[in-house]
């Protein structure tokens, strides 16, 4: 169990229904300061859903959500502020198209925190070299590859230094060669101790990656450990079906 | 185009436009239509005048669209704001749209230009060209704001979702990100309303103001010639064409900068 | 570049085409018009007097065999025309009442009527608008009467009768203004003034007064005396029997300026009937006027109507 004081996040009893679909059904997750922790499951199986609970994206309609110790979810909470802590990357990467790249990056620093623009540009053309996409900087968001643009909204969200940052899917909508490359970025910020909650069907690299993985099924947590217990020897019947899914197509 | 296809084009312009005037020149009452539509001498006596008088509509449009386009967009952004705290706002809003897009732009500026300073309420004006400035503008903001309301409503909601979650809040995500995509992908009905609104400035004639349409129809009352009024159509298309072409222009270069081009 | 040029040639023949000689460069065509080469109430027409069966009523060519059919405006005004008291509420006229056969113009219509030989059941009556009616262009009515001055430009377009009306153009202004104390027509031109769009009497102004700030032309007399009451502008000009119905009816405040002369060297202002151009009718309606100017009907008319009507003479 991890010590409650270095809790980042905490969902309990989380509850989340569209209508008469409830898709996500009592969510209990927990993650420490530095951990990552990576979301399987089958499509719809709620695991975006989640993440966008977690950064109010989404109302919940039952249990809370609690970033640092603190709740979210309770009214009157200012909403914008807690989004400055958390940062989301989404599947179809979502530049700005009318921004180019640096802009999109220093944007919300400028704006949100009040960082001067000087001192945002430098900022952002930082992390861009860190991740060696400093020569696309004033470049629009089209000129660019599929890879360097999710490269760039992961880039997006760490400029405000968040506390969390939610991955939903990163490369779901990447051609295959272009995957490696995000992964990569991703692979370094882990290894870096930046606080992840990861969605994905990437298993391989949620194998290297994740301290943790939860097996979301049914709007649960079915089963959750770490990598190599889980992906080795699941408990759940459930979560070896999927397992071998997921083996039998490849992806494991 | 090819050199060998640009003669080819060519010569059919001649062929088809050279025919069209042959065969108008032709028609039957050819001489009547000349002497009472384009009559040179008259021509010339009147575009000076009209010229001069065409300053008002320009002044009029001018001034108009450029208030057009903000109380446009603010009655945009008002229909937008979300809750129900804010519905009587949303209300008020989809009202002024609806009415005035319902009511003829000359009864408005009837009604406004001759009735308002009949009442003599003090310190309002009575210059019937404040009127018809306000008139257009309101009858006009009307149609601009759904412009630009289908603008906002065709950016994708993950663009919002996107600048709220980096802590955005609703009014920088829409001024940073949605207005100034909607805004740019609304150009092209925006101008043609512009088009239009320039059109009915004629409309103030009735009025009283001397703009161009009104002393166009004093000359041709005078003279029972509809030449003046040809005058005016040429006019008109003068000034209408080069603003066509120039947005034309405009959409191609910010295709080629790719997406939109202004830094935040 | 290619295009453009050939888009410019295109544009180009055709205006070329357009308005060089195709044809001649004056329009009016048919010959036997009655347009006197001097205004004045009565005039020698130019063509051969018609003969007294050419003016039967069996033989004039009206719009519809046996009836004669009259246009005016609407509102028709008085003292052209007078309301019924009340007005029939299923009468297309707003304000006069064409065929109660009250008003200068009515009554004048009635005479010259009876005069070609129409009974007064004979006689129908169509709305028609002042500016549509001076036009070029076939006419829904046989004649036309609502306060149309002759004038040279007119007579070619449509058949304008011998005058039926001599009158002179006023000004009209609000109690108290500053102009109501003007007397000459030099006085004039500081004032912003205003009529009807198309008339003599913004004619005048644009032409006699040239008064320094723009005049302002509206679409109809009420929209002008609207402005008026409004201040947007500060003198009306209209014909001095209108700006008597003007003051006693329709204004509370109103003040009668003064009358403008006629300008020097030119006719006296006179209402003609207007009629199709070369219309058959024509001369036998100024054979009629003749007649009825001779044996003292038109000053009967006038007198009943138009009745001690005096105002300051702007010099």
């Amino acid at each position: 169990m991890t010590d409650p004081v270095q809790l980042v996040l905490r969902v309990a009893g989380l509850r989340k229904s569209f209508g008469q679909l409830t898709v996500l059904e009592d969510v209990d997750l927990e993650v420490g300061q530095h951990e990552v922790v990576c979301l399987i499951g089958a499509s719809g199986s709620g695991k975006s859903t989640l993440l966008r609970c977690i950064n109010l994206l989404e109302p919940i309609d039952a249990g809370r959500v609690e970033l640092g110790g603190q709740d979210i979810t309770a009214p009157g909470v200012n909403v914008d502020r807690v989004r400055r802590r958390i940062g989301i990357v989404f599947q179809s990467f979502n530049l700005f198209p009318h921004l180019r790249v640096l802009d999109n990056i220093t944007l919300a620093p400028r704006k949100v925190l009040g960082t001067s623009r000087a001192e945002a540009e430098d900022a952002g053309r930082s992390l861009l070299r860190r991740f060696g996409l400093e020569e696309k900087s004033l470049d629009y968001p089209d000129r660019l590859s599929g890879g360097q643009q999710q490269r760039v909204a992961i880039v997006r969200a760490l400029a405000m230094q968040p506390d969390l940052l939610l991955l939903d899917e990163i490369t779901s909508a990447l051609d295959p060669e272009l995957v490696a490359e995000v992964l990569d970025l991703v692979r370094e910020l882990a290894t870096g101790g930046m606080t992840m909650v990861i969605a994905t069907h990437e298993m391989g690299f949620a194998r290297d990656v994740a301290d943790r993985v939860c097996f979301l099924d049914g709007g649960r947590v079915l089963e959750q450990g770490p990598p190599a217990q889980l992906f080795a020897e699941p408990s759940e019947p459930r979560t070896r079906q999927f397992l071998q899914r997921v083996i039998a197509a490849g992806r494991l | 185009m090819g050199r060998r296809a640009s003669w080819t084009a060519f010569a059919s312009t001649l062929a088809v436009f050279g025919l069209l005037g042959w065969g108008i020149v032709n028609a039957p009452n050819w001489p009547d239509f000349q002497a009472s539509f384009l009559d040179p001498d008259l021509f010339a006596d009147a575009l000076p005048d009209l010229a001069w008088a065409l300053r008002i509509n320009v002044q009029l449009f001018l001034i108009a669209e450029v208030l057009v386009l903000v109380l446009g967009l603010v009655i945009a952004v008002l229909r937008s704001l979300p809750g129900p705290i804010f519905f009587p706002i949303r209300l008020l809003a989809i009202a002024y749209a609806d009415i005035f897009r319902a009511l003829p732009g000359v009864l408005v500026i009837f009604v406004l230009g001759l009735g308002i300073p009949s009442l003599r309420i003090p310190g309002v004006p009575s210059e019937p060209f404040v009127w018809a400035v306000v008139a257009v503008t309101l009858v006009y903001s009307a149609y601009v704001s759904e412009v630009y309301r289908a603008g906002i409503e065709s950016i994708h909601p993950s663009q919002e979702a996107a600048a709220r979650s980096l802590g955005l809040t609703r009014a920088q995500s829409m001024r940073y990100v949605i207005l100034p995509q909607a805004v740019r992908r609304v150009i092209p009905p925006l101008l043609n309303d512009f088009i239009g609104l320039q059109k009915d400035t004629v409309l103030v004639s009735f009025i009283g103001v001397a703009e161009v349409f009104r002393i166009a129809q004093v000359k041709e009352s005078a003279n029972f010639n509809f030449t003046p009024y040809l005058a005016v159509a040429l006019l008109f298309l003068l000034i209408t064409l080069p603003l066509t072409r120039i947005t034309d222009w405009l959409i191609a270069r910010d295709r080629a900068a790719s997406s939109a081009g202004a830094r935040a | 570049m290619a295009r453009l040029r050939i888009v410019t040639l295109g544009v180009v023949s055709l205006l070329l085409v357009a308005c060089g000689p195709g044809g001649p460069t004056t329009a009016p065509s048919s010959p036997a018009s009655a347009a006197p080469t001097q205004a004045g109430s009565l005039a020698p027409v130019e063509t051969a007097e018609p003969t007294q069966d050419a003016c039967a009523k069996e033989s004039l060519q009206t719009l519809t065999a046996g009836t004669l059919v009259v246009g005016a405006d609407n509102p028709a005004f008085p003292p052209y025309y007078i309301p019924d008291d009340p007005n029939p509420e299923d009468s297309e006229w707003e304000l006069g009442q064409p065929p109660n056969g009250k008003g200068l113009e009515s009554a004048t219509a009635y005479a010259v009527a009876e005069e070609l030989g129409f009974l007064r059941e004979e006689v129908t009556w169509v709305v028609a608008p002042f500016n549509t009616a001076i036009q070029p262009g076939p006419k829904t009515f046989d004649m036309y009467l609502t306060q149309v001055s002759y004038r040279p430009a007119r007579a070619e377009r449509v058949d304008l009768s011998d005058g039926y009306f001599d009158l002179n153009q006023a000004v009209i202004a609000i109690e108290g203004t500053a102009i109501a104390n003007v007397t000459t027509v030099a006085g004039l031109k500081e004032y912003r003034l205003g009529s009807q769009v198309g008339t003599t009497s913004f004619e005048y102004i644009t032409d006699q007064i040239q008064p320094t700030p723009e005049p302002r032309a509206y679409n109809s007399m009420n929209a002008a005396l609207r402005a008026l009451g409004n201040g947007q502008i500060v003198g009306l000009v209209a014909d001095l029997p209108t700006t008597f119905y003007m003051r006693d009816a329709q204004l509370d405040d109103g003040v009668i300026v003064g009358s403008l002369p006629t300008p020097a060297g030119a006719d006296v202002e006179h209402f003609s009937i207007v009629l199709d151009k070369g219309s058959p009718l024509t001369a036998c309606v100024n054979v009629a006027l003749a007649a009825l100017k001779a044996d003292g009907t038109l000053d009967a008319i006038r007198n009943d109507w138009i009745a001690g009507q005096g105002a300051p003479e702007l010099q």
